[in-house]
């Protein structure tokens, strides 16, 4: 059986999304089109995918890419007419003989409670809404599909109450809303496969930066790469991939889409956000701000641009300073046997870490001194400056593939003392590079190396770390 | 956009702008307002927003510098009657937190008398 989906065509409530494809508005912490795509696999669909694109298409294909995920083979095509609908299986009624789902438009594949795949899938199902633009079509074996799409006869719309799921028409944006808040009452777990779910009510994606004094409450969903300020409050929300919540702003009973940044100290309750469109989660009603600070589209900008040459600047510049003294020290390194040793400490997530550490108020502190010159207490970050990858302030973006307690240096700064140097609250606010100025990277640059270079080594005293930011391990 | 103030028999100042309450319209409007005020001098003034159907974040500014125009020579201000819109910039930005919004004029003059 093949699979057809068909994104090309947006309804009339989706367009003020912009660019957006109707395919990839969140539900949950998924994509729409991505719950299609895991249900055409339950319900046996192993053979080619055929993606249809239009609106949005450069979305849809980045969504889905090759298929590889859900262990099919995924292949485009463009049409030029976005409202041809079901008139894109007539093209070529061959291809779908052996059988076909179609899906269409707004509707969103509702799974019941009690739902299986393999003792529910039905031979023939059929539904539609928006006149026929929003479609499901399922045929096993294309023996009802043919005809019709030969111009005989009419396809009925066969009832779902014995298949344990339907295709729920999304009209508009209340229902959007309304369709999120459910995911994250309870209804999400029959919707997405293991790994997906919300863990004690919450996800968050990889690379999401959530600051120590950011109040999060389940349930909600916060999606990869996305960055919360100092003091905000997220709680019963769907936030897309890469959104930005700025500081002491509070987001409840929302849905923000993905690159969405929402500025300072704004209060988004019960409401949709899509770039700088905000929608009324029970009335739909519509402001487009044209205020960036208040809500904008993030889009990369001059300024990050600056930040990536600076940051690379200033790691050729340690790795021509850092690694001749690096190997001039290394082989001392016995030598700094009970002035530096590594300690296990936790980060603000609370996941263990290994830091070397300098004692300064140690029985060696001449030794501590020089070791601290050479910088012997931050050889696992070299790797990172070897790869381009130093990150001046703040934690290095954890990869897809990292097991979430591999040892890291921690936190990106440049010993666990200099953490001690920095206020808790410094590190909270410099964490966010969306919002960090370039002077402020570099009074940080200085502050944390040249202090240490222009007295010559010499380390603060060892206080506590911040106990916001780390305790020690016991 | 046009800006309708009077003052009502008994003592409360009524200001009714029509139209869109965005930056072309900031100035004329605080200017209405600050000579209307320094002329009538009420003691409590409502702005009802009834015919204000759409309002950024200038528009906020306005009603932030009526409210500490009329605030600083110890008056009161209210707002009624908030359309959906204005209501939800209002929302966003926290500012419901420092007015007093009743949800037509006659509640707000009921309160205010």
């Amino acid at each position: 059986m093949k699979l057809v989906l068909d994104t090309a065509w947006q309804p009339t409530w989706a367009e003020p999304m912009g660019e957006l494809s109707l395919a990839t508005f969140p539900v949950g912490n998924r994509p729409l089109f991505e719950l299609w795509l895991e249900l055409a696999v339950q319900l046996g669909v192993d053979e080619e995918v055929c993606v249809v694109l239009g609106h949005g298409a450069r979305g849809v294909e980045e969504m889905l890419g090759d298929g590889a995920r859900w262990g099919v083979t995924i292949r485009y095509q463009f049409v030029r007419d976005p409202g041809l609908g079901v008139g894109f299986l007539r093209r070529s009624p061959a291809r779908w003989k052996d059988g076909v789902l179609y899906v269409a438009g707004s509707l969103f594949p509702r799974k019941g409670a009690d739902f299986a795949a393999e003792a529910d899938a039905p031979g023939f199902l059929h539904a539609c809404a928006d006149e026929g633009a929003s479609r499901f079509l399922l045929d096993r074996d294309g023996s009802r599909l043919g005809p019709w799409l030969d111009g005989e006869g009419e396809l009925p719309e066969e009832a779902w109450e014995a298949c344990g799921f339907e295709a729920e028409p999304i009209a508009d944006v209340p229902a959007l809303y309304t369709l999120n808040m459910r995911m994250l009452d309870g209804e999400w777990e029959r919707h997405v496969q293991p790994g997906y779910g919300l863990r004690e009510g919450a996800f968050v994606g990889y690379d999401a930066v959530l600051p120590p004094s950011a109040e999060l409450s389940a349930p909600l969903a916060i999606g990869n790469h996305c960055r919360l300020g100092a003091l905000c409050t997220v709680g019963r929300a769907v936030l897309g991939d890469r959104v930005i919540v700025d500081d002491a702003s509070e987001v409840r009973d929302a849905v923000v889409f993905p690159n969405t940044y929402i500025g300072r100290n704004l209060e988004v309750r019960g409401k949709v956000v899509c770039g700088r469109t905000v929608f009324d989660g029970a009335s739909g009603i519509r402001v487009d701000f044209d205020e960036e600070w208040l809500f904008a589209a993030v889009e990369p900008r001059l300024g990050d641009g600056l930040r990536l040459a600076l940051h690379a600047l200033a790691a050729l510049l340690l790795l021509v300073i850092w690694l001749p003294l690096f190997l001039l020290g290394l082989p001392l390194l016995p030598w700094f046997r009970g002035a530096c040793r590594d300690e296990r400490l936790r980060d603000r997530r609370g996941v263990l870490r290994t830091v070397p550490r300098v004692r300064a108020g140690g029985p060696r502190p001449r030794l501590a001194r020089l070791g601290g010159l050479l910088m012997l207490d931050r050889y696992l970050a070299l790797r990172h400056v070897l790869l381009f990858r130093f990150f001046l302030v703040g934690q290095p973006p954890r990869r897809e593939d990292e097991e979430a307690d591999a040892p890291l240096a921690f936190p990106g700064l440049f010993s666990a003392d200099d953490l001690a140097v920095v206020s808790a609250r410094d590190v909270d606010r410099d964490y966010y590079a969306h919002h960090r100025s370039l002077g402020h990277d570099l009074r940080l640059f200085f502050a944390v190396l040249g202090a240490r270079w222009v007295s010559f080594g010499s380390l603060p005293e060892a206080e506590p770390l911040a106990p916001v930011a780390a305790e020690e391990a016991t | 956009m046009d800006i309708h103030c009077e003052t009502r028999d008994d003592g409360i100042g009524v200001v009714a702008p029509r139209g869109e309450l965005t930056a072309p319209y900031a100035q004329a409007f605080r200017d209405r307002f600050r000579d209307w005020f320094g002329e009538a001098q009420p003691q409590k003034v409502v702005i009802d927003m009834s015919g204000v159907g759409f309002m950024d974040s200038t528009g906020l500014g306005v009603l932030i510098f009526a409210l500490k125009h009329v605030a600083s020579r110890d008056s009161v201000l209210a707002l009624c009657a908030v359309q959906d819109k204005p209501r939800m910039v209002i929302e966003i930005t926290r500012t419901y937190r420092v007015l007093d919004i009743y949800d037509d004029l006659d509640e707000a003059v009921r309160v205010l008398r």
